[in-house]
């Protein structure tokens, strides 16, 4: 069975990747979708849902479209929420590698140093970074990335602590290969599939605290984000609940078919490892 | 009882040099910070000329080469000063032992529900994996897991404080009322339903999911068979063999999970205008207010490290092969 | 009086069939054991007359128990497996364990099951059974284990002994410990017993009956001195044959069981 079919076997899967797939087609197809300056005035203000067809989503207080602004705003959160993945992922798998495979007294520092990390809130350790530095899309993804990277950094430590003692790493070893080059060419591509399987929770993890940050209003200001139109739609919560409605529910699908995709790939993962 | 002492002194020795950490940390993000304590504390007091500066400068070790500077800083803690606020025109310390109370019983009323809730639906679902009713309930809980906290509130504020007008939608307590008494904490308990909701269902559903999970695994573990052989069934054999086994993994989670809730607070807070150390760090934020924002970071390592640390003794006492040497 | 009878049973479990069309009697009070290489069926049978297969097994034939009708596990049947790090709860005490028992099947309060497993534990050989029984699992020795399960297993005065290998996973000192154990239980107590083992020693030691698995099948079953004294089956023959003991001549391999249950030893 190929690996694709083995994660849309259950119905979760297909329903993670299918979802997955839309919003992600929606997110880079935004300038045409919804061509335009999402934040420039549409229309009326305060239009309801379905009132107007020209604004199927209605319209915020300034008369900003919603349905505009809920597909820039896709974009914004995955990728931001990609990024952040990513660089939160690179740097726990290099710590996890260097602390796995030097050991000693690198190791227990980098170990003492990510329990550290972790005795602080993430959130609290993003906001201190964007007090410094000041809330734009490059530091809010650094700033989440320095809150995640110690799960990735511990999983792939232990893997490499157990693939260390095999035998292809003491043959790496005799011909002479330096203990660096044997982490990072031999060990390491072993020892990714844990820390990948954990990629889509880093992912929706990201998605989530970036729309925190955007509704706190530390959010980047020149762009559109779910976050932000659920702070806004806030200050008319009485009159028009669904301003604030409508973008979490494309928060609540978006980080659902993370999970629900990372979860088939994961258990694909496992099938086929066994396979292998 | 003597193995919890064992433990406790192992962890608390564990803990100090994570602390040391943290504190460099955070002096690291104060030298980060533009500005210095002496500009903050001016600029509360109406301003001040240079001669002041230098002078406050070199009263509080402002003028020294880093390293002294730290050690002022360690110093300063030590003695519990932390600092000035501009944001409050107050010592951190004040402000942010104000607030503390208020955060912790929204975090332990939060943590109490997603715990006991999280766990009997976990139970329930966990007692026939694969039923109708555990797909149900499993299925909710994925979807509850994939809520923003936040959003949460504000649906919940919709719901039953717009629409139904059942509960009042922000504020701990009602203004100015002049409750005492046994009075005064039903008002509290009033203000916290919707925030205690909005901040523990998405604990709730990572519980409820673990507890299943792992109940679902331990159906086929030998001694659950033996137990069955020697006759155990229904409430027994689910209770005592089986869930109190699974309760563990649930035990460990709800100490990792105490930092993130701790962040989730901030927001919560926010939504539903609740005094608490969580809406603090948003403020200090707001108001480039380092000192405030610092106080609030090392408060919050302090209570983590406290929970994790009685949520060692608690997993210890339930689980009987940990810190024995014989394994576990 | 017959206390045991199985007539035509089959087990399959997703279509592969563990057992088929096994008949036998076991009268009240006389021991059988149940003798097979891996993978023969053996295990199965003693589940199966246990009641504990797992979910969505296929159960052809019929397993009945003349004169007791519908028997509950625990109180009529005890049951002991044979790995002894599996068969106890690790967060609970011992004590509770072998005291729920009681509490369950016989109606006993909690302290008077309790000091009913302090003695079954001195029974067993458990040194200071009293303080014993606050301890956990995981504190005692896999052989020590192996007799608490045991304890359970009969704390609620059940009328037979099922035992899975019993002795299979302990060192041979600890092995013959345990055999001279049950031996002397199941003479006290007056049981019938069940035993499952790939031991031919054993089987003639402990049992009195023997019946002989092969690939799911009954070969053959008897008294258990006439059945290996004479066996009728070519597989009996073989297993006897291929049997290993300190008269064997030393050669370079083991003899095997080929096709038609001829033994050979094959060339080195």
């Amino acid at each position: 069975m190929s690996f694709a079919r083995r994660v849309m076997e259950t119905g979760e899967g297909r329903f993670g990747v299918v979802m997955l797939a839309l919003l992600v087609a929606v997110a880079l197809a935004a300038p045409w979708l919804a061509p335009g300056d999402p934040l420039a005035i549409a229309g009326e203000p305060l239009l309801r849902p379905l009132q107007d067809m020209a604004h199927p989503l209605g319209t915020d207080r300034l008369g900003r479209d919603v349905l505009s602004a809920l597909i820039h705003g896709a974009r914004t959160s995955l990728l931001v929420a990609v990024s952040a993945a990513v660089a939160a992922l690179g740097i726990g798998i290099t710590v996890g590698t260097v602390a796995g495979f030097l050991g000693g007294w690198v190791d227990e520092a980098l170990m003492r140093l990510a329990e550290a990390f972790q005795t602080v809130p993430a959130f609290l350790l993003t906001l201190a970074l964007i007090s410094v530095t000041g809330p734009r899309a490059e530091t809010i993804v650094l700033g989440i990335a320095i809150g995640a990277w110690m799960q990735p950094a511990r999983i792939t430590r232990a893997e490499i602590l157990s693939l260390r003692e095999r035998d292809f790493v003491a043959a790496a070893r005799v011909i002479g290969m330096r203990p660096l080059e044997i982490a990072f060419r031999e060990v390491l591509p072993n020892a990714l599939t844990p820390a990948v399987s954990l990629a889509a929770v880093v992912v929706a993890a990201a998605v989530l605290i970036e729309a925190a940050l955007s509704f706190l209003g530390f959010g980047d200001p020149n762009r559109v984000t779910w976050g932000s139109m659920i702070a806004e739609g806030r200050t008319v919560l009485r009159r028009a609940p669904y301003l604030s409605i409508i973008p979490g529910v494309g928060l609540v699908l978006t980080v659902l078919s993370v999970h629900l995709t990372g979860r088939g790939v994961a258990r694909a993962l496992r099938a086929w490892r066994v396979l292998a | 009882m003597t193995r919890a002492l064992g433990l406790l002194r192992r962890r608390l020795i564990g803990v100090v040099p994570v602390f040391c950490l943290v504190v460099v940390g955070a002096f690291l993000l104060l030298e980060a910070a533009p500005g210095d304590a002496v500009d903050a504390y001016l600029a509360g007091i109406g301003g001040g000329d240079a001669a002041q500066r230098a002078a406050l400068r070199a009263e509080w070790g402002l003028d020294q080469g880093s390293l002294a500077r730290l050690a002022a800083y360690v110093a300063a803690l030590l003695r519990l000063d932390l600092g000035w606020s501009t944001a409050f025109a107050r010592p951190v310390l004040s402000v942010v032992l104000e607030r503390l109370p208020n955060t912790l019983l929204l975090m332990g009323m939060a943590t109490l529900l997603a715990l006991s809730l999280g766990s009997a639906l976990g139970v329930v679902c966990g007692a026939r994996p694969g039923s109708v009713r555990d797909r149900a309930v499993s299925l909710a809980a994925i979807a509850i897991y994939a809520m923003p906290g936040f959003w949460l509130g504000l649906v919940l504020i919709v719901a039953f404080s717009v629409e139904l007008r059942w509960l009042p939608s922000g504020g701990i307590e009602t203004v100015a009322s002049g409750l005492t008494g046994w009075e005064r904490a039903l008002d509290i308990g009033r203000h916290l339903v919707l925030p205690v909701l909005a901040l523990g269902l998405v604990y709730m559903a990572l519980y409820l999911r673990l507890m299943r999970d792992g109940m679902a695994e331990l159906w086929s573990q030998d001694f659950v068979r033996a137990a069955r052989a020697r006759g155990m069934h229904g409430a027994r054999l689910v209770l005592r063999h089986v869930a109190r086994n699974a309760l563990l993994p649930v035990v460990t989670m709800l100490g990792l999970q105490s930092a993130s809730m701790l962040g989730g607070s901030v927001v919560i807070e926010s939504v539903f205008a609740i005094p608490g150390l969580g809406r603090l760090a948003s403020e200090a934020v707001a108001r480039r207010d380092t000192p405030l924002l610092l106080g609030v970071i090392l408060l919050s390592a302090v209570v983590v490290m406290t929970v994790n640390l009685v949520i060692d003794l608690v997993y210890a006492l339930l689980d009987p092969r940990v810190g024995s040497g014989t394994g576990g | 009086m017959t206390f045991l009878a199985v007539d035509g049973l089959g087990v399959a479990y997703r279509g592969v069939a563990a057992l088929a069309d096994v008949s036998l009697r076991l009268a009240a009070g006389r021991r059988l054991a149940v003798l097979g290489e891996s993978g023969s069926g053996k295990s199965t049978l003693a589940l199966a007359v246990c009641g504990l297969l797992r979910a969505g097994t296929a159960v052809f034939g019929s397993i009945a128990f003349p004169g007791l009708g519908a028997p509950v596990l625990g109180r009529d049947i005890g049951v002991v497996f044979q790995d002894p790090g599996g068969s106890l709860n690790p967060v609970l005490t011992i004590g509770e364990q072998i005291a729920e028992v009681a509490v369950v099947h016989r109606g006993r309060t909690w302290q008077a099951a309790r000091a009913e497993a302090a003695r079954l534990l001195d029974r067993m050989g458990i040194a200071d059974a009293t303080a014993a029984l606050r301890r956990h699992p995981h504190e005692f020795s896999g052989g020590q284990r192996q007799r608490i399960a045991l304890a359970a297993a009969l704390a609620a005065d059940p009328l037979m002994l099922v035992a899975d290998e019993p002795t299979s996973a302990l060192d041979t000192v600890v092995q013959h410990q345990m055999v001279e154990l049950l031996d002397g239980l199941v003479r006290e107590r007056g049981l019938t017993l069940l035993f499952v083992t790939h031991d031919i020693a054993l089987a003639s030691q402990l049992g009195e009956e023997v019946a002989v698995l092969f690939g799911g099948r009954l070969m053959e079953a008897g008294p258990v001195r006439a059945v290996l004294r004479a066996p009728a089956h070519a597989y009996t023959r073989a297993l006897l044959a291929s049997r290993l003991d300190l008269d064997t001549a030393l050669g370079r391999r083991l003899p095997e069981i080929g096709a038609d249950f001829v033994v050979s030893v094959p060339d080195a």
